[in-house]
C-alpha cells in the first residue's frame, strides 16, 4: 500500500495569473483516482475551483492566485472505509493511502501527508496551500499540513474552512470543543488573549482588535451568554452581518468573543466573516499583479487597509521620476512617450517601480481614506481611459508598451465626476460589508436553523 | 503593536519587515518539520523562489495564546512572525454533516508540517512559539517551543 499503488502523472497549471514566484499558489492533488478516472478528477478540481473563485473575498483576488492540478493515478478507486467506523470495509490500493476513520472517527479522512508533500515538492516548487481531493462520494475531510477532502459536493466547505486555518491562521469560532452539552471544562475561557485574528477575550469597543469594523450603534458586547455552563441558545439579535463581540468562541461558552454571529470558521456553509475576509485580503494583496492593484484602486475594490499611509506621489507627479529605459524593443513604441518620461534605460528599474508603487498602495489608512481621496482629486492623475488592460507578463516589450500607454493617458488632475465611488468597494455586494443595510442571511443548506452549533 | 520596525534593506534604504516579507521578498526558506509527540525535528529545509505571506506584528502579542513562528536575528530581534493554526495536532477537527464541526483528542500525535519564512540575510534562527500542546491547555499563554538554528539551506527544484 502506498506510492507503489499508482504513479504521478504530472502537474498542470489550471489557473495562471503569472509567475508562481509572485502568486499565491494552490496545488490540488488527486488521490484514489484510477487512470481512467483522472478526467473525473479534472472535473472535480474545476468544481472546487469554481467554488473558491466565487467565494468572497477570493472572488476579488483571483489575480493573486495560481492553481495547479497534480494528476496522480492509483491502482484502485476510492479510500479505505474501515468497518470499525461503520464503513464498508473497502481497502482500495491508492497512492496516498487515503482512509476514513482516522483516529477512529468515521468522517476523518486522512492521507499519508509525507508522501503528499514529496509528490508536490517534486512537481510544483512554489506552493502555498495543498489540497488533496479523494475520489469518494462519502463526506469527509481533515486539516493539517494538507487539507484533505472527499469529492462529496459539500466537502468543498471543509476545504475552505481548513484553508482558513492553514493559510490565514484563523481560530475556530465555535463555542464548544466536543459539542454543546458534551463538554466539561469549557465554560469560561482563560483570561489570555488569543493571537488569532478572529477571536478575542476583549469586548471593549475602543480596543477590540477589530474595533474599526464595529459601528457606533452596535452594542458591545453584542451578545452575552446568560448561562456559561451551556452554549448560548439565543438567536442573532442584530441584523445579519453585524460586526461586534458575540460571546462564545474558541471552544468556550463564555469569556471569548467572535466578530459576527456566524462565520465559516464557526459553522460550515456560512461566508467568512468580515474579520476573516480582511485577513485574507491582507495576505493575498501582496501577491496581486501591480496592474491589477492599479485597476482595483481606480475602481476602489479594496474594503479596508490597516497600514498608515497612502502615498500616490509616483502617480501624482510622474515627472519627478528619474527612471529611464534605454532599450525599446519595438520601434513603434517610441512614439508613445510622455513628456515626463523622456527615455527609458533599464527594464529592471521598471520592475522596481512596480514593486515600490504596490507597496505604497498597500499603506492606505482607512480613517484617512476620504481625506486622501480629496487630495488625490486635487493632485492625482487623470485616467482618460477607464480601462486598464489586465496584467500580462508574456513579454517585457508588451509591458513597456502598456506602461507607456497608461502614462500617456495620465494627467495631473481628475474631475469630481471621476472621483471614486466608495459604495463600489470589493465587498459592496456582501451584506457583511453593509451593516447599516441588513442583508439577507445566508444559511447552510443542511442546517436551516444553522445559527446553532450541534447540541448533544 | 506595529510591524513597521525599520530594517535596513539591501540598497541602504529603510524598509519595514512587512515590506521585506511582502512582494519585495521573493525568496523563501521552506522547512518541513516532523513531530512525534512533543519532539520536533527539521526533516527538510530548502530555499524557494517565491513570496512569503506578510509578517504579522512583531511586537505587542506578549502573553497571548496560539501558535506562530518567528525568524530571529543573532541578537534575538524578531525579523518576521506569522500566525497559523497549530500544526502540531494533539487534537483534530472533525466535520460532520449532521453534527457540525468539533474537536477530538489524538491518541498518538505524530505528523509533519511545513513552515515558510522569508530568506533574510540577517536571519539566525527559526523559533516556533506555541500554547501548551495538550488540548485542555491550548488557550494558555504561548511560549517558545523550539529554536532551530539556521544553516545554509539547499535550493529546491
Amino acid at each position: 500500500m502506498g506510492t507503489a499503488d499508482g504513479a504521478i502523472v504530472g502537474a498542470t497549471k489550471i489557473l495562471d495569473h503569472g509567475s508562481d514566484t509572485d502568486r499565491w499558489t494552490i496545488v490540488i492533488v488527486a488521490e484514489g483516482y484510477r487512470t481512467a478516472e483522472l478526467a473525473q478528477f479534472h472535473n472535480d478540481t474545476q468544481n472546487f475551483l469554481n467554488t473558491l473563485l466565487t467565494t468572497a473575498p477570493f472572488d476579488t483576488l483571483q489575480g493573486a492566485i495560481n492553481v495547479y492540478r497534480l494528476d496522480v493515478s492509483s491502482t484502485d478507486s476510492g479510500a479505505d472505509d474501515p468497518v470499525g467506523c461503520g464503513g464498508t470495509g473497502a481497502t482500495p490500493a491508492t497512492y496516498f493511502d487515503a482512509s476514513f476513520c482516522g483516529n477512529g472517527i468515521q468522517r476523518l479522512l486522512v492521507v499519508n501527508t509525507t508522501d503528499v508533500l514529496n509528490a508536490v515538492n517534486a512537481n510544483v516548487v512554489a506552493w502555498n496551500v495543498i489540497m488533496v481531493l479523494v475520489n469518494s462520494p462519502i463526506y469527509g475531510g481533515s486539516g493539517g499540513a494538507v487539507a484533505t477532502v472527499s469529492r462529496a459536493p459539500a466537502a468543498n466547505e471543509i476545504a475552505l474552512h481548513e484553508i482558513g486555518h492553514a493559510a490565514f491562521g484563523f481560530a475556530d469560532e465555535y463555542e464548544y470543543y466536543a459539542g454543546c452539552g458534551v463538554d466539561v471544562g469549557h465554560d469560561q475561557h482563560p483570561t489570555v488573549e488569543p493571537t488569532q485574528p478572529n477571536v478575542t477575550i476583549n469586548s471593549n469597543r475602543a480596543t477590540i482588535k477589530w474595533a474599526d469594523l464595529v459601528l457606533a450603534t452596535t452594542p458591545m458586547p453584542t451578545t452575552t451568554n446568560a448561562d456559561c455552563t451551556i452554549c448560548d441558545p439565543q438567536p442573532d439579535p442584530m441584523p445579519a452581518g453585524t460586526v461586534g463581540a458575540y460571546e462564545g468562541a474558541h471552544y468556550y461558552h463564555c469569556g471569548a468573543f467572535r466578530p459576527q454571529f456566524n462565520c465559516r470558521m464557526r459553522a460550515l456553509g456560512f461566508p467568512y466573516c468580515a474579520v476573516c475576509r480582511r485577513r485574507i485580503v491582507q495576505t493575498l494583496t501582496p501577491h496581486l499583479p501591480i496592474k491589477s492593484i492599479l485597476k482595483d484602486l481606480k475602481e476602489l475594490k479594496f474594503e479596508k487597509f490597516e497600514h498608515k499611509e497612502f502615498k500616490v506621489e509616483k502617480i501624482e507627479k510622474p515627472e519627478h521620476k528619474e527612471i529611464k529605459i534605454e532599450k525599446i524593443e519595438k520601434p513603434e513604441h517610441k512614439e508613445v512617450k510622455t513628456e515626463k518620461f523622456e527615455k527609458l534605460e533599464k527594464f529592471e528599474k521598471l520592475e522596481k517601480i512596480e514593486a515600490r508603487e504596490k507597496s505604497e498602495f498597500k499603506e492606505r489608512k482607512p480613517e484617512k481614506f476620504e481625506v486622501e481621496l480629496d487630495k488625490r482629486s486635487l493632485e492625482g492623475p487623470k485616467f482618460k481611459d477607464a480601462e486598464l488592460e489586465p496584467f500580462d507578463e508574456r513579454s517585457m516589450s508588451e509591458r513597456v508598451a502598456r506602461l507607456e500607454s497608461s502614462m500617456a493617458r495620465m494627467s495631473h488632475f481628475i474631475t469630481p465626476q471621476q472621483r471614486p465611488d466608495l459604495s463600489r468597494g470589493a465587498l459592496s455586494t456582501d451584506g457583511d460589508a453593509r451593516p447599516r443595510t441588513p442583508a439577507k442571511r445566508s444559511r447552510p443548506p443542511r442546517r436551516p436553523s444553522g445559527a446553532r452549533p450541534p447540541s448533544r | 503593536m506595529s510591524d513597521r520596525s525599520p530594517v535596513v534593506g539591501g540598497e541602504g534604504e529603510v524598509r519595514t519587515v512587512a515590506e521585506r516579507s511582502g512582494r519585495a521578498q521573493s525568496r523563501a526558506v521552506r522547512f518541513t518539520i516532523g513531530y512525534d509527540g512533543p519532539t520536533l525535528r527539521v526533516l527538510d529545509r530548502s530555499t524557494v523562489e517565491m513570496a512569503t505571506p506578510p509578517s504579522d506584528p512583531v511586537r505587542g502579542y506578549e502573553g497571548q495564546s496560539g501558535f506562530w513562528y518567528e525568524l530571529h536575528d543573532a541578537k534575538g530581534g524578531i525579523l518576521y512572525r506569522r500566525i497559523v493554526a497549530n500544526p502540531i495536532q494533539f487534537d483534530v477537527e472533525v466535520h460532520d454533516l449532521e453534527t457540525g464541526s468539533r474537536r477530538v483528542p489524538v491518541a498518538k500525535p505524530r505528523g509533519v508540517f511545513v513552515v515558510l519564512v522569508p530568506d533574510l540575510p540577517d536571519a539566525d534562527s527559526l523559533v516556533l512559539v506555541s500554547s501548551p500542546l495538550e488540548p485542555e491547555k491550548s488557550a494558555a499563554a504561548a511560549e517558545a517551543l523550539v529554536r532551530f538554528p539556521l544553516a545554509p539551506p539547499r535550493r529546491a527544484g
